[in-house]
C-alpha cells in the first residue's frame, strides 16, 4: 500500500534522496519552512510575470486516496482570492452510491483544470480568457464583456461569473477594505460597476503567488491547507519536477499510481490529474 | 391584438392596447435601467444556467430576423414579384428584431460598455466573435436594402407636401433621382445586397446556432445539425411573423393581400414541417445512442418540469396547430385564421428557444455539481424572475410602440404606386 | 513597505465605433472604470506582517500564521513551527513538516469571516424586558463598558457582602483563558466554576482514566496497522488539523481502517471498512471481541501478564459475551465481529479508540472502559502505533495562594459522581439550578464563551435555569441563544485578537502562543482583560493581602495596563512551565511554537525512577482491588503529593496512572462506589444497555455528529462556512423513510417524549435504518441574521442529563418518532 514516493517514515530515507530532496524544493524557492523563517522583514517584491514562464506547464496530482473531503481546499480559495458570495473557484464534488451497508462516496474537490485545449479560452470572443505561458487559462478582467459564454463552454463548470454580490454590506466593515489578491490585487477593491463584478472569473492556480520569474514561492491555497496533503502541485513539463508544497516527484506520482483526467474524452488536455482511490 | 385594418378593433380598445404597450415598456425600461446602474444581482441565471431568459428572446428575435431577411431575398433577389409588397415590411421586421434581440444581448452582458472589445479583441476561433462581425455586417446590408426599397417612395412622399414631407425628405439622404435607371440601378442594387445578405443572414444566425453547436460541454447542443435547426426554425418564425404583421398592417388590395398572406403562410407551414423533420431526426439519434449527457438534455426538454413548453407551446400551440389552420379547408382561406397561424407560429418560436438556452444548462457538468456549493447562483434549475421577465416583456412593448411609430413614419406599403409594382406572379 | 510597481497591460479605451456599438457610448456610465492599472504589492505574500498565533475556530488550536496589513487581516495560512497541523508523533514532525507543510481545516481558514462578521456583538447591551424566555425578545440596549464594569461589580461585591460568594455560578469554555477565570473565582469565594469538558468528552476521559490511569490517549495512527474506531469521526470532527494527514498517512503505509458507527460519517467514508451499530451498544462489540481474542489466546500474554490487572475476572466475565451475543444487542453480524477481533489481534500494532459516539450516552463510561480494554488485550499502549499517552507538560498555572471557598458545590455534583471531573457537571447544575434544588440559592452567573442554550441537552430546562437567575452576565462575540437571557452581555473577542497558551494535541511536550494578530475591533478587552478589571473593582486579593490582578507575577509590582498585567500572568506560566521561557522569548521562536526537542517517548510506563526521585519519594503500601500496591509518590498525599510511581516486579517504575500502577481490567476506581443516581457502579467493563431505548410509540434513534465544515452552535452564521454546509438535513434510511411515508426534501416532525424539531428529510443508504440523525450545530433562532432559521437542534429532544459516572451530557441518547409536517 505504501506508495514509493511517500516520504518515508520512519525509515528514515536514505541521506541523498534526502538531500536532493530538499535541493529541488530549494531549487523552487518554495519552502513550508520560509514561510516561518520569513516572518520578518522581506525585500521589495516586483510583479509576477505576466504570462508566466513558457518552461514550465503548472498542473496539479490529486491524491484522492489522501482526500477526506474536508473542503478546507474550497475555503481556502475563499480566503486566498476573496471572491465574493456565490463564486467559487473550487468546489467539492460529491456522490453517494451504493446500497446500505455497502456504501461509498464519489467525492472529489474540482479546481479548474487549466485545459491545454481549454473550451473556455476557444469559445471566448474578445480574448479575455488566454493561455499563459505556463500553462495557466486567466482572465483578463479588462477585456471581459461578462458574455459567459465561457461558463456554458465550460465542460468542468469550473467558472463562475462575478454577480456582484458581497459578504458584507455593512460600509466600513474592514473585510470590504482588503482586496483581492488575485492578478496581484491589481484590480483594486470591489465597486459597482468596477471589474471583476460582472466578469467571469476562475480558479487561477493562484498565480499571483508566482515570483518575477514565474516559480511559486508559495503554493496555491488550497494546496497549501490540504488537510489530506492530497493536491500535490507542480511543473508537468519538467521530469523532475516535484511538487512545490510537499515535494514529490510529480511525474513519479503519475506513474506509479493509475491517474486519470475528468472527461479525458472531450480532449481538453486538463493539467489536472487524479489519483484513484 | 388587432388583427388588420380591415379587422381593426374599435378605437377603444386599440387604445388601450397601446397604454398596456406603453406601461409595460415603462416597466420594462426601468429595469433596464436597473440592470445597467446595478448589474446582474437582480437576475435569476446561475453558474450552472449562465444563460436565461434574454439570452432566449436575443435568439428569438434574431431568428425573426433572419427569417424575414431570408424571405425578403425571395423579393429581391430571387424575384419572386408577387410578395414585392412585403418587402419594406419584411426588412424593417429584420432591422426592428435585430436591433431588439441586439438591445437584449447588450443588457445581458456584465460589462456592456466593452461590447466593442468583441470587434477590438476579436478572438477568430470564438463563434460569438464571428457572430458580432456579421452581425454588423448584417445591420448594414439591411438598412441599405431598406433604404433602396423605400428610396422611390420616399421621393414621391417628400415631394407630395404636408407635415410629414420633412421627415421624408430627411429619409431620402438628398437623393431624388426616380428615374427608371436609376430605378433599375435600385433594384441591382438590392438584389446585390440581397446576395450578399443570404450569407450574412445564414452567419448570423447561423452564427447564432454554432455558438450553441460548438459547445461540446452541453451535449444537447453539441450537434451538427443544430445550427441548421436554428436557421429552418429562423425561416419558420421570420415567415410566421410576417404572415402575422401582413394580416394586421398591410395595405393593399383586399385580393392580393389574401394572396400575399396565402402564400407567406404555405411558405411558413413548409418551412416548419421541415423544422419538424430535423428535430425529430435530432431527437431519434440522441435516444437511439441514448448518451447519457446527450439524453439527459432531451429528456429535460421532453420530460422534465418544463415539458409543457415542448408539447404544450413548441409542438401543439407553435407547430401542429398552425400546420392544421393552413392546411384546413375553411381556415386556410381566412385572414383571420391565417394571421392567429402566424402568431401562434411566433409563440411556438419563444418555446422552441427557451427550449434550446434552458434545459440543455440545467444538466449540469457532473451530476451532483449542484449539490457541491451552497449559494443561489449554484441552485440546481432556473426560471426566469420577474426583472428578466419585466426586461424581456418591456423589450417586446418597446419593439412593438416603436413599430406602430415608425410604421406611421415610413412608407412600408402602397408600393403599388412605385414604378415597378406589379399584381401578377403568385400561384394561387 | 514594498514598492508599487506599474503594470502595463492595461488602461485601453473600451470604446468602438461600428453601427451596433452606438449603444455603448449610451453606457458610458459602466464604463468609467479607468483602471488603475496599479499592482497593489501590499497584498503580495510576502508583505505586511505575518503573525504566528494559533487558531481557536475549534478547540483544536491548529497552527496559524497571520498576514495583517493596515491592522486588517488578509491571510491566515498553516503555521509549520507547531505540529497541531502536521503530525502528533515528534519523529514525523522533525522529518517532514517543513517538507510537507502544516495543514488547516475549513473553519481554520474560514477565521477571517468570523472576525469581520457584521452580526458580532460590538458593545455591551442590557436588557430593558425583565421576562427572559425562549423567543422573547430582550430589548436590548447599548450600554457604556463602564456601565457595564460598574453594574456587574456591584452585584457581585452584593454577593461579597452578603457572605455568600457561592451564589455566583461560573461556566466557561475549557482551553481559552481558563485559569485566570478559575482563578477569580477562588479569590472570590466561589466553588462553582465549572468548564465546557463534561458537555464534550468526561464520558472518555473517565473511561480511560479508569483503565489506564490516563484521561486523554491519543491515538498514533501514522505508525499503526490497524485503527478500529468506535464513534469517533476525527476526519469530519476534525478536532486538530492533523487527524486527517496521520490517518490518511497510517493507511497509506498499510494500516487498516476501520469504522464502527451507525453514520456513514466522513471517517467511515475513508475506512476500508464500516461497520454501522445500533448506538449505544459499542461496549457489547468490545466484550464479544474480547472474548473471541481471549478465547483464542490472541492476547499480547506478556503485557498482560505483566502490566494489566484483573485480567482473570475479565475474561471469565467475557466468557459468554459471544459475538452471537452481542450481535443480538449490536445489530453487527456475528461473523463480522470475530473477524475484526481477529484482525485487530494479529494486525500489531494496533489501536482502538472511541469518543463522543458511545461517549454520549447513560452508559458510555463503561462502553468506553470496554474499547479501553480492547487495547490492554494487545498491549496498545504507548507503543507506536497504538494509543499514546501524551507527555502534557507546557505552561504552569502559577500556585494561587488563597483559600479554598468554603462553601460545597451548589449541585454536589462532585460529590455525586464518582468519577467526577473537574470541569463540573453542568447537567446537574442546570438541573438543580432550574428545579431550585441547590444547596444553596444561585443568584448571579457569568457565562463566558459558551451557549448552553444548545449545547447542553434539555432546552426547556436550561431556559428556566437560566430565567432563575437573579443577574446573568454573558460574555459572547455574538449575541447568542444563550446571550438572550443575559442581563447584560459583554461582547468577547476572537481567538485573533488575544493571547492564550496552548499545548498541543500531540504526544510530546509543545507550548504556542495565540497572540493578538489584530486589535480587537471594536477596542473591546479580551476576556481576560475584562476579568482582570472586575477583579480589581472587587479589590480581590489573595492569602498574602496581595492585589492580584494588580500586581504583575512576574514583577511583583503593580502594573496598570490590563494586557501588561496578563502578559506577565502568561509569561510565569512558561516561565515556570517546561519552556522555562518568558512570553516574549517564546513570541520569538519560529512560529511562536515551543517544541521540546525530547519528542515522543514510547512505553514511559516501563520507565525506572531515578534513583534521586526515588530516595525523596515516600511509599505507601495500599490494598487496591484485592491486591497489594506500593505506591511511590513525591509528597505525602495530605501535603498534597503526586503519586509518581509504583513498584512492579521489584522494580520502582513509572507504571500507569491507576491505583495499581497498571492497565486495569477491573476498575479499582469504581469499586465500591454508588453513581449519581444510586446504583451500584459495576467495576467490570460491562455491557448494560442504556437507559433509554427505543419504544413502540419512539421505535428510532436518534443521533448526532460533527462536520468538517463547523464547530458545534458557532460557526453557522460563517458565511463562507454556510456555503460549504448551510444545514443539517434530517439523516433518514431510504428504507426507514419508505416505511414512514418520508420523501427527500420533506419537512417532517421529530418528536420524542421531551420535545419536537421540525428538520428537513435527507433520505440515504448512509445511515442504520433504526436510526437517524443530523449535524450538530444548527438551529439557531439568534446567534446572527445568517445562523438564524437554518436547520434544526436536538438539543430540546433531551432531558437535561449527564451519564451518572462521569457526569458527561448525554447528546446522542434520545428515541424519537417522525412524521411529515
Ligand atoms: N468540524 C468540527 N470538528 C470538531 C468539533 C466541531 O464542532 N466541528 N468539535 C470538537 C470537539 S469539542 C469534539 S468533543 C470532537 C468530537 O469528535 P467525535 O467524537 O468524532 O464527535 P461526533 O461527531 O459528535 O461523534 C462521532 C460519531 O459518533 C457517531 N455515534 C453516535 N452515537 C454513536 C454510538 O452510540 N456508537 C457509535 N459507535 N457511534 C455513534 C456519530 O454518528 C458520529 O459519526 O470533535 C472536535 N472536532
Ligand atoms: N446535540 C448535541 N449537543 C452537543 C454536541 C453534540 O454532538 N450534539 N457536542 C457537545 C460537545 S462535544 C461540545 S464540546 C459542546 C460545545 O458547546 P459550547 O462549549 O457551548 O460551544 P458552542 O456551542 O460552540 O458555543 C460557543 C459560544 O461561544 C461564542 N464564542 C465563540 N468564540 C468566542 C470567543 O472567542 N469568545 C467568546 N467570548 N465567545 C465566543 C459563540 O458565539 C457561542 O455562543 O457541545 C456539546 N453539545
Ligand atoms: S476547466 Fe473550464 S475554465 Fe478551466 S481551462 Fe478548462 S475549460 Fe477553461
Ligand atoms: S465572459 Fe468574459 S471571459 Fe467569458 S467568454 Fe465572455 S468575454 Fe470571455
Ligand atoms: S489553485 Fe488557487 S485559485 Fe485555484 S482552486 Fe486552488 S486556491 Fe483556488
Ligand atoms: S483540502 Fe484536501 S483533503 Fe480536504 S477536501 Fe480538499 S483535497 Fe480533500
Ligand atoms: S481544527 Fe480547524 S478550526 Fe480547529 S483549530 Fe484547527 S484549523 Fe482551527
Ligand atoms: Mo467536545
Amino acid at each position: 500500500m505504501a506508495t514509493p514516493q511517500d516520504t518515508p517514515f520512519p525509515p528514515s530515507p536514505p541521506a541523498e534522496s534526502r538531500r536532493e530532496f530538499l535541493a529541488g524544493r530549494a531549487a523552487t524557492a518554495v519552502a513550508g519552512a520560509l514561510a516561518v523563517a520569513s516572518l520578518g522583514g522581506c525585500g521589495p517584491a516586483s510583479p509576477p510575470a505576466q504570462e508566466g514562464s513558457a518552461a514550465r506547464r503548472w498542473g496539479m496530482v490529486i491524491d484522492l486516496r489522501r482526500c477526506v473531503a474536508c473542503k478546507a481546499c474550497v475555503a481556502s480559495c475563499k480566503s486566498e482570492n476573496k471572491t465574493p458570495p456565490g463564486v467559487a473557484y473550487n468546489v467539492f464534488i460529491e456522490e453517494e452510491q451504493g446500497t446500505f451497508p455497502y456504501v461509498r462516496r464519489v467525492a472529489f474537490t474540482r479546481p479548474c483544470m487549466q485545459c491545454a485545449k481549454s473550451s473556455c479560452a476557444q469559445v471566448c470572443p474578445t480574448g479575455a480568457t488566454y493561455h499563459r505561458a505556463d500553462g495557466i487559462v486567466a482572465v483578463d478582467y479588462e477585456k471581459c464583456i461578462g458574455c459567459r459564454y465561457c461558463i456554458a463552454a465550460c465542460p468542468y463548470g469550473a467558472r463562475s461569473f462575478d454577480y456582484g454580490h458581497d459578504y458584507i454590506e455593512k460600509a466600513g466593515n474592514p473585510y470590504n477594505e482588503i482586496p483581492s489578491s488575485e492578478y496581484g490585487a491589481s484590480y483594486g477593491l470591489r465597486h459597482k460597476g468596477g471589474s471583476p463584478e460582472g466578469n467571469v472569473r476562475k480558479c487561477t492556480f493562484c498565480l499571483h503567488l508566482q515570483d518575477e520569474k514565474g516559480e511559486y514561492r508559495e503554493p496555491p491555497a488550497c494546496v497549501r491547507t490540504c488537510m489530506g496533503k492530497a493536491i500535490h502541485f507542480g511543473d508537468l513539463k519538467d521530469p523532475e519536477g516535484v511538487c512545490v508544497a510537499h515535494g514529490e516527484k510529480m511525474q513519479a506520482l503519475l506513474a506509479h499510481r493509475g491517474n486519470y483526467r475528468l472527461k479525458e474524452e472531450l480532449g481538453n488536455e486538463p493539467a489536472v490529474y487524479y489519483l484513484p482511490v | 391584438m388587432s388583427e388588420s385594418n380591415t379587422h381593426a378593433p374599435a378605437g377603444g380598445l386599440r387604445l388601450l392596447g397601446y397604454l398596456v404597450l406603453a406601461a409595460l415598456s415603462l416597466v420594462g425600461l426601468k429595469a433596464i435601467i436597473g440592470t445597467l446602474a446595478d448589474g446582474h444581482g437582480a437576475l435569476a441565471t446561475t453558474q450552472h444556467v449562465p444563460w436565461g431568459l434574454w439570452v432566449a428572446l436575443y435568439i428569438f428575435f434574431l431568428g425573426l430576423s433572419a427569417g424575414s431577411f431570408l424571405l425578403s431575398t425571395l423579393i429581391y433577389v430571387f424575384g419572386m414579384k408577387s410578395l414585392k409588397p412585403v418587402g419594406p415590411l419584411a426588412l424593417l421586421q429584420a432591422l426592428g428584431c435585430l436591433l431588439l434581440g441586439g438591445l437584449l444581448i447588450i443588457l445581458d452582458l456584465g460589462h456592456p460598455a466593452r461590447l466593442a472589445n468583441v470587434i477590438l479583441h476579436m478572438n477568430p476561433t470564438s463563434a460569438m466573435a464571428w457572430m458580432g462581425i456579421f452581425y454588423n455586417l448584417y445591420i448594414l446590408v439591411v438598412l441599405v436594402e431598406l433604404y433602396l426599397a423605400m428610396r422611390p417612395r420616399l421621393i414621391e412622399l417628400a415631394s407630395a407636401g404636408g407635415a410629414m414631407s420633412r421627415w421624408y425628405c430627411l429619409l431620402t439622404l438628398g437623393s431624388s433621382n426616380t428615374s427608371a435607371a436609376a430605378l433599375a440601378r435600385d433594384q441591382g442594387w438590392l438584389k446585390a445586397l440581397g446576395i450578399l445578405g443570404i450569407p450574412v443572414a445564414i452567419a448570423v444566425h447561423g452564427g447564432v446556432g454554432a455558438i450553441f453547436a460548438v459547445t461540446k460541454a452541453r451535449a444537447l447542443w453539441y450537434s451538427g445539425l443544430f445550427p441548421i435547426i436554428f436557421l429552418i426554425s429562423a425561416l419558420a418564425s421570420g415567415g410566421a411573423l410576417l404572415t402575422f404583421l401582413s394580416v394586421v398592417t398591410l395595405k393593399v388590395p383586399e385580393e392580393q393581400k389574401r394572396k400575399i398572406v396565402r402564400l407567406l403562410a404555405r411558405l411558413t407551414t413548409g418551412i416548419l414541417c421541415f423544422d419538424l423533420l430535423l428535430l425529430a431526426s435530432e431527437i431519434l439519434v440522441v435516444f437511439y445512442g441514448g448518451l447519457p449527457h446527450h439524453a439527459d438534455g432531451w429528456r429535460q426538454v421532453l420530460f422534465g418540469p418544463y415539458s409543457w413548453v415542448f408539447w404544450g407551446l413548441q409542438l401543439a400551440l407553435g407547430t401542429l396547430l398552425p400546420i392544421l389552420i393552413v392546411g384546413g379547408r375553411r381556415t386556410g382561406q381566412s385572414m383571420k385564421w391565417l394571421g392567429f397561424a402566424g402568431l401562434l407560429g411566433v409563440l411556438g418560436i419563444i418555446g422552441a428557444r427557451l427550449n434550446i438556452v434552458i434545459p440543455a444548462q440545467i444538466t449540469p457538468m457532473f451530476p451532483t455539481l449542484p449539490e457541491a456549493y451552497h449559494h443561489m447562483r449554484y441552485a440546481y434549475g432556473y426560471f426566469p424572475n420577474s426583472t428578466e421577465w419585466q426586461v424581456g416583456l418591456g423589450v417586446c412593448a418597446l419593439g412593438w410602440l416603436a413599430f406602430v411609430l415608425v410604421r406611421k413614419c415610413l412608407p412600408l406599403d402602397g408600393q403599388e404606386h412605385s414604378a415597378t409594382a406589379s399584381s401578377g406572379g403568385g400561384e394561387a | 513597505m514594498s514598492a508599487t510597481t506599474r503594470r502595463g497591460f492595461l488602461a485601453k479605451s473600451v470604446l468602438g465605433g461600428g453601427a451596433a456599438f452606438g449603444l455603448s457610448s449610451l453606457l458610458g456610465a459602466r464604463s468609467s472604470e479607468a483602471f488603475a492599472a496599479e499592482v497593489d504589492r501590499r497584498y503580495d505574500i510576502k508583505s505586511g506582517d505575518w503573525i504566528p498565533s494559533c487558531c481557536n475556530m475549534c478547540g483544536g488550536q491548529t497552527g496559524i500564521l497571520c498576514q495583517v496589513v493596515d491592522g486588517r487581516l488578509v491571510r491566515i495560512k498553516p503555521n509549520d513551527a507547531n505540529p497541531a497541523g502536521f503530525s502528533n508523533i515528534s519523529d514525523d514532525f522533525f522529518a517532514n513538516c517543513r517538507t510537507e507543510g502544516a495543514s488547516m481545516c475549513p473553519k481554520g481558514n474560514a477565521g477571517i469571516m468570523t472576525l469581520y462578521d457584521p452580526d458580532r456583538l460590538a458593545r455591551p447591551v442590557r436588557r430593558t424586558n425583565p421576562k427572559k424566555g425562549i423567543g422573547v425578545d430582550p430589548g436590548w440596549t447599548e450600554i457604556s463598558w463602564e456601565e457595564a464594569y460598574s453594574e456587574i461589580a456591584r452585584r457581585m461585591k452584593a454577593l461579597l457582602d452578603a457572605g455568600t460568594p457561592e451564589a455566583l455560578l461560573w461556566w466557561s469554555e475549557d482551553h481559552s483563558f481558563t485559569h485566570i477565570q478559575g482563578d477569580f473565582c477562588q479569590l472570590f469565594g466561589t466553588p462553582n466554576y465549572s468548564n465546557h469538558s463534561n458537555l464534550c468528552d468526561t464520558a472518555r476521559k473517565a473511561s480511560f482514566k479508569a483503565v489506564t490511569g490516563d484521561e486523554r490517549p491519543l491515538m498514533d495512527a501514522i505508525q499503526s496497522r490497524y485503527i478500529l474506531l468506535f464513534g469517533w469521526n476525527p476526519l469530519g470532527a476534525t478536532k486538530w488539523s492533523l487527524l486527517p494527514r496521520i490517518l490518511t498517512r497510517g493507511q497509506e503505509r498499510g494500516a487498516k481502517l476501520v469504522v464502527v458507527d451507525p453514520y456513514f460519517s466522513a471517517t467511515a467514508r475513508k475506512a476500508q471498512e464500516w461497520i454501522p451499530i445500533r448506538p449505544s451498544t459499542d461496549g457489547a462489540m468490545a466484550l464479544a471481541m474480547a472474548h473471541v481474542i481471549i478465547r483464542d489466546g490472541l492476547y499480547d500474554k506478556k503485557f498482560v501478564e505483566e502490566w494489566t490487572h484483573g485480567f482473570d475476572r475479565f475474561s471469565d466475565y467475557v466468557k459468554d459475551k459471544t459475538p452471537a451475543w452481542a450481535e443480538k444487542i449490536s445489530t453487527v453480524p456475528a461473523g463480522t465481529i470475530e473477524r475484526i477481533a481477529r484482525e485487530f489481534a494479529t494486525t500489531q500494532p494496533s489501536l482502538a479508540d472511541v469518543w463522543s459516539g458511545p461517549g454520549q450516552h447513560s452508559n458510555a463510561v463503561h462502553g468506553g472502559a470496554a474499547i479501553a480494554c480492547l487495547n490492554a488485550l494487545t498491549g496498545s499502549y504507548d507503543r507506536p502505533g497504538t494509543l499514546h499517552l501524551p507527555n502534557k507538560k507546557g505552561n504552569a498555572h502559577g500556585h494561587l495562594h488563597a483559600d479554598k471557598p468554603k462553601a460545597p458545590r451548589f449541585a454536589d455534583d462532585n460529590k455525586l459522581y464518582p468519577m467526577f471531573h473537574g470541569s463540573g457537571v453542568y447537567c446537574e447544575i442546570f438541573k438543580k439550578l432550574a428545579e431550585g434544588t441547590g444547596n444553596y440559592p444561585a443568584k448571579m452567573g457569568m457565562i463566558v464563551f459558551q451557549n448552553p442554550m444548545m449545547s447542553v441537552p434539555g432546552t426547556e430546562t436550561v431556559a428556566k435555569a437560566l430565567s432563575n437567575l437573579e443577574f446573568l452576565v454573558v460574555n459572547d462575540i455574538f449575541l447568542s441563544e444563550t446571550a438572550q437571557f443575559a442581563d447584560i452581555v459583554v461582547p468577547g473577542t476572537l481567538f485573533l485578537e488575544r493571547y492564550d497558551w496552548n499545548t498541543q494535541w500531540v504526544t510530546w511536550p509543545v507550548l504556542a502562543l495565540r497572540q493578538p494578530v489584530v486589535k480587537p475591533i471594536f477596542g473591546q478587552p479580551a476576556e481576560y482583560e475584562f476579568i482582570c478589571e472586575l477583579g480589581r473593582r472587587l479589590g480581590l486579593r489573595d492569602q498574602d493581602g496581595k492585589e492580584f490582578f494588580r500586581i504583575g507575577a512576574l514583577s511583583g509590582r503593580p502594573v496598570e495596563s490590563l494586557s501588561a498585567w496578563y502578559e506577565e500572568y502568561l509569561s510565569s506560566e512558561s516561565k515556570n512551565g517546561a519552556p522555562k521561557m518568558t512570553l516574549e522569548e517564546i513570541k520569538a521562536l519560529p512560529g511562536a511554537t515551543w517544541v521540546d526537542k525530547g519528542g515522543t517517548k514510547y512505553e514511559k510506563y516501563r520507565k525506572e525512577m531515578s534513583t534521586e526521585d526515588l530516595a525523596k519519594a515516600t511509599c505507601v503500601k495500599t490494598q487496591v482491588g484485592g491486591i497489594e500496591v506500593e505506591q511511590l509518590w513525591d509528597k505525602p498525599k495530605d501535603q498534597g503529593g503526586k503519586k509518581i510511581g509504583t513498584r512492579i516486579g521489584g522494580k520502582a517504575v513509572k507504571g500507569f496512572a491507576t491505583p495499581t500502577g497498571k492497565v486495569e481490567f477491573v476498575l479499582t476506581c469504581l469499586t465500591g462506589k454508588k453513581d449519581a443516581e444510586g446504583k451500584p457502579c459495576a467495576d467490570l467493563p460491562v455491557y448494560e444497555p442504556r437507559d433509554w431505548q427505543p419504544d413502540a410509540q419512539y421505535p428510532l434513534y436518534l443521533i448526532n455528529w460533527k462536520e468538517a465544515t463547523h464547530t458545534h452552535s458557532r460557526t453557522q452564521n460563517n458565511r463562507w462556512l454556510l456555503e460549504l454546509q448551510p444545514g443539517n438535513p434530517l439523516q433518514v434510511n431510504t428504507k426507514t423513510g419508505a416505511r414512514l411515508g418520508l420523501r427527500d426534501g420533506d419537512q417532517a416532525w421529530v418528536e420524542s417524549k421531551f420535545g419536537k424539531m421540525k428538520v428537513t428529510v435527507h433520505l440515504t443508504e448512509e445511515i442504520h435504518p433504526e436510526v437517524v440523525g443530523t449535524q450538530h450545530g444548527f438551529g439557531h433562532w439568534a446567534l446572527g441574521e445568517e445562523a438564524k432559521g437554518r436547520g434544526s437542534s436536538d438539543s430540546g429532544l433531551r432531558p437535561t442529563r449527564a451519564d451518572p459516572i462521569g457526569g458527561q451530557a448525554m447528546h446522542k441518547q434520545c428515541c424519537v418518532r417522525i412524521y411529515r409536517a
